[in-house]
């Protein structure tokens, strides 16, 4: 399996962490600033897992994890909830993501997330 | 024969003598004969209307009528005008109150032994001497003027003292009216403080949501950086610094955390919650820390019923209240945690301790945010917001006394249904 992600956040700076945190890693990413951008990047390629945030400009995470479903159902999505709010967490998982980071989140976190997201997709 | 003053006074005004009472006595046969026919004839009267026929259909009320009325006949003949004679007089005005006749049939009740009685004279005591028979009708005119007289002012009396006791009554049950509105009063204060507290927490807690969104991002930022940094650093003097910048950043994530956790709409969980219990063992999850300070426990935990609530943030609110005793009591003292009911409906939690105290000026600090008397770093000052919104949340309250040097305690309502 491809150690491939799609990162998507409508923040350039966190865009560009998370790339460089995950390249540190070992993974290979790409990036986009909305759910619209993401979808096509989907299009093109196949991505080992994507970590979104929810609450960008006009389309949310949500509509992204609805949008895979369909274009790569076994693609697992990690989202970033930054409100820290129980529903946008009960939300995620309901509407079919691996699961949540809430931010502020410890880098850690989100490479854990990720990792378990690859490790689940490869037991499958 | 003794006569009291009264009854002195109300015969001389009536003109009404030894002549009439002799006179009177002349009638005793003739109302024997005719006390039957002159009962029967009083009670077909009653019968012709609608208030006394309804009194009568009670065969107890009518037969005990019957007899009085005959009685009554009978003692027109002797009339004593003592004590006792009034005292029956006055009975009939009694219990006319009593039953709440009006006076017309009473003394209606006169006028119709008055019109029997006259023919009956003429046609026996006055035979053969008109003249005696014209004073007999008119001394049983006065004596029928003396009783009716009498009731009617016993109806009043009566009256009146119904009317006084009524307004007594009235008037105790303004007061009581009163009573409950001022307490009505009080419990919509208490209400109106505890919305308007629930309101300012909400304000509070939609700015915090928007603010900690805002930091979240590049906090989260600043920290992958950090650490990527982390990893390429050398030199053990910059890693160090490194190494504090993102435990520095570790800590306002906490803050936020904490924040996001109050700012979050709970949704309002609600099972049965055992306070004796829950008490027990957030008392047992801080055991180890309590007994590492020497600090003794005093529980007095009965079991009061439950309170509707969620009890992990129930939980959570006693365990920082704990952990705040525990911080107020370096050197050791001695924690007291009590669960009573009180006469609102709420269990009542007090938790005291023998710590350090809280000072006066600040006491009406202690719930603010940010408001913290612990070293920088040890406190975010936001234990005991969360307190107070959690009491608040599950409709209840929280107070604080405290004296400096003594111990602090703090009392938690919570409603028991």
């Amino acid at each position: 399996m491809t150690r491939r992600i799609l990162i998507v956040d409508d923040d350039s700076a966190m865009r560009q962490m998370l790339e460089a945190l995950f390249q540190d890693e070992g993974y290979a990413t790409d990036s986009a600033e909305s759910v619209d951008e993401a979808v096509a990047r989907l299009r093109e390629s196949e991505y080992g897992a994507v970590l979104s945030d929810i609450r960008m400009g006009i389309r949310s995470g949500l509509e992204l994890v609805a949008e895979l479903r369909s274009l790569r159902p076994g693609t697992p999505i990690v989202l970033m909830t930054a409100f820290g709010s129980s529903d946008a967490e009960t939300e995620a998982i309901r509407a079919g993501a691996f699961g949540y980071l809430s931010k502020p989140f410890e880098p850690e976190a989100a490479l854990l997330a990720l990792a378990s997201a690859f490790e689940a997709r490869s037991g499958v | 024969v003794p006569i009291d003053l009264d009854t002195a006074q109300r015969l001389s005004f009536l003109n009404l003598g030894d002549e009439d009472q002799a006179l009177l006595a002349d009638l005793e046969p003739v109302l024997e004969r005719h006390a039957d026919a002159l009962v029967a004839a009083f009670y077909r009267h009653l019968l012709s209307f609608a208030p006394t026929r309804q009194l009568l259909r009670d065969p107890a009320v009518k037969d005990r009528l019957l007899v009085k009325q005959r009685a009554y006949l009978l003692s027109l003949a002797r009339p004593t005008f003592d004590e006792r004679f009034v005292a029956e007089r006055r009975r009939i005005g009694e219990v006319h109150q009593r039953i709440g006749l009006d006076p017309r049939w009473y003394l209606g009740a006169y006028a119709l032994y008055q019109s029997l009685l006259t023919p009956i004279i003429w046609e026996t005591a006055a035979k053969g001497d008109p003249e005696r028979g014209a004073r007999t009708a008119t001394a049983l005119q006065k004596l029928l003027s003396f009783d009716s007289q009498v009731a009617m002012e016993a109806y009043i009396e009566a009256g009146r003292r119904n009317l006084d006791f009524l307004t007594e009554e009235l008037a105790e049950q303004s007061r009581q009216l009163e009573r409950e509105v001022e307490d009505q009063g009080v419990a919509l204060r208490r209400t109106r403080e505890q919305a308007r507290a629930a309101e300012e927490l909400a304000s509070v807690a939609t700015l915090v949501a928007g603010l900690a969104h805002e930091i979240g991002t590049p906090m989260g930022v600043i920290q992958g950086h950090a650490k990527m940094l982390e990893s390429k650093m050398v030199d053990d003097d910059a890693r160090w610094r490194l190494e504090t910048i993102r435990g520095q950043i570790s800590r306002i994530s906490k803050i936020i955390q904490t924040l996001l956790n109050m700012a979050r709409p709970h949704p309002a969980r609600r099972v049965p919650v055992a306070l004796d219990a829950l008490l027990d063992t957030s008392l047992s999850f801080v055991g180890e820390k309590l007994g590492r300070r020497r600090i003794e426990v005093e529980r007095d935990l009965p079991a009061i019923g439950s309170v509707p609530g969620d009890p992990e943030r129930l939980q959570q609110l006693f365990l920082n209240l704990f952990l705040n005793a525990a911080d107020a009591m370096p050197e050791g003292g001695h924690l007291r945690v009590s669960l009573a009911k009180d006469g609102d409906g709420h269990a009542v939690v007090r938790v005291s301790d023998t710590g350090s105290g809280i000072r006066p000026e600040h006491l009406d600090k202690v719930f603010d945010p940010f408001f913290t008397t612990k070293e920088a770093g040890h406190g975010n000052g936001l234990g005991l917001m969360v307190c107070k919104g959690i009491a608040v949340d599950h409709g209840g309250s929280i107070d604080v006394t405290s004296e400096v040097g003594k111990g602090t305690e703090f009392r938690i309502a919570l409603p028991l249904r």
